[in-house]
């Protein structure tokens, strides 16, 4: 394979990160193994071009240094330790929003069963004074000489109390089943947010392999103009540098 | 060279080709012009003589041949997507050495296309490749000393690191 010239390798190489078949990580493979490969794969142009490739909306800083590669490396570090840390703070946004979440579902709950308690309180008196009634109805039809002892007006007179007590606590009923439904519903709401929010949290931690660390942006990348000339200037300065 | 029609050229010709064993290749003239050596050679000389290709095996210029010819008659005839297919099943199961002897010999006889879809191809087999799959695939020989190696790799590192970049995506939208 010694029999390749560097020409093609480069030509290889060139198109590789053209066609985005090859990134930086495959050219780092290449480097690793031979020493041919390595002074071919460190050519500055195609790190240029992936750099126009992975961080199109940054231009090549003014550099001292002709390194493509090394510039290359630097913003890798630098943009990869900014993903980190937003995705970090992404992490921490939604544990708070998981927590609120959770006080919220407690908050609610602890209504929700003092509703529950009213109502059964509520039904329960309703009860009683509706079996009161029905024993003095009953009291008035079947002894109606014990209706005309003292308590005659107190039982005649329970009747209005009776009827609007009644009433009031059918009301009060009807308030409180309203009231468990609503929280009911808003306790259901948080919950299934509750499961949205978890399964969030879930992917946000779990970190799978990327197979290209920086994800090619989307739409035409730009191209940059790809002559014959580049390949054969780097190939002279190889010569130029083996000769010296 | 005089003003010969072309066309008819094209549809009568052929170009003789003798090969590294001596053999002849007889291919149409319209099949010789996809290499610009041979387009170069024949306008100097004429088709009258026979072009000596001696550093090409027939196994090579059989293929050379297999894919000029198809894409002289797919030029006008068959969907370019169709082409595609046609040139990945092509070169699918040569292996790295006939790959490599195939991009001297297209390199030699200028086939520009052919080129880039061997140089296309070589570079589908790299990818994602660590530097030991790259050296067993393409029969390189390791140079380098253990300490060249090792402190090579350490200059690579950073474009190994495993921790995955985490995807950022839009954030659950709370409601009130």
């Amino acid at each position: 394979m010694s029999a390749i010239p560097d020409e093609i390798w480069m030509q290889i190489m060139d198109i590789g990160v053209q066609r985005n078949i090859l990134n930086y990580r495959d050219l780092s493979s290449l480097a690793i193994s031979s020493r041919r490969l390595c002074r071919l794969s460190n050519h500055s142009f195609l790190w240029e071009l992936l750099w126009t490739k992975d961080f199109p909306s940054d231009s090549i800083p003014e550099s001292l240094t002709k390194d493509l590669k090394s510039l290359y490396k630097q913003k890798f570090e630098r943009v990869k330790s900014t993903k980190i840390a937003a995705h970090k703070r992404s992490v921490l946004r939604v544990q708070s929003q998981a927590l609120v979440l959770e006080r919220e579902c407690k908050d609610l709950g602890t209504l929700l069963n003092g509703e529950r308690r009213r109502l059964n309180s509520t039904l329960s008196e309703l009860k009683n004074i509706e079996r009161a009634r029905q024993s003095s109805v009953a009291l008035k039809i079947w002894q109606p000489e014990i209706i005309h002892t003292r308590q005659q007006d107190v039982v005649e007179q329970t009747p209005v109390r009776t009827d609007s007590r009644i009433h009031s606590l059918k009301m009060e009923i009807a308030v409180c089943k309203e009231r468990i439904e609503r929280f009911s519903r808003s306790i259901c709401e948080k919950n299934s947010l509750m499961e949205r929010v978890k399964s969030k949290l879930e992917s946000l931690q779990y970190k799978p392999l990327p197979e290209s660390c920086i994800s090619r942006f989307q739409g035409s990348p730009k191209k940059a103009k790809i002559t014959d000339k580049r390949i054969e200037n780097a190939i002279k300065s190889d010569f130029r540098s083996l000769g010296n | 060279m005089a003003e010969d029609p072309t066309a008819a050229m094209a549809k009568e010709c052929k170009v003789r080709l003798k090969i590294s064993d001596d053999t002849i290749f007889e291919v149409e003239y319209a099949v010789a012009m996809q290499s610009q050596m041979l387009k170069n050679a024949l306008s100097d000389t004429g088709t009258d003589g026979t072009v000596p290709l001696h550093n090409i095996s027939s196994e090579i210029m059989a293929k050379v041949v297999e894919y000029c010819a198809y894409h002289v008659n797919a030029a006008n005839t068959i969907s370019e997507k169709d082409v595609k297919i046609w040139d990945q099943e092509f070169l699918k199961d040569l292996d790295q050495a006939t790959l490599f002897n195939l991009i001297m010999a297209t390199q030699y006889m200028v086939i520009h296309n052919l080129q880039d879809l061997i140089c296309q191809t070589v570079a589908d087999r790299i990818k994602d490749k660590s530097a030991e799959e790259v050296r067993e695939i393409f029969n390189i020989q390791n140079d380098l000393t253990p300490e060249e190696e090792e402190e090579i790799r350490h200059e690579n590192q950073w474009a190994f690191e495993e921790e995955g970049w985490p995807e950022i995506q839009e954030e659950v939208r709370l409601e009130g």
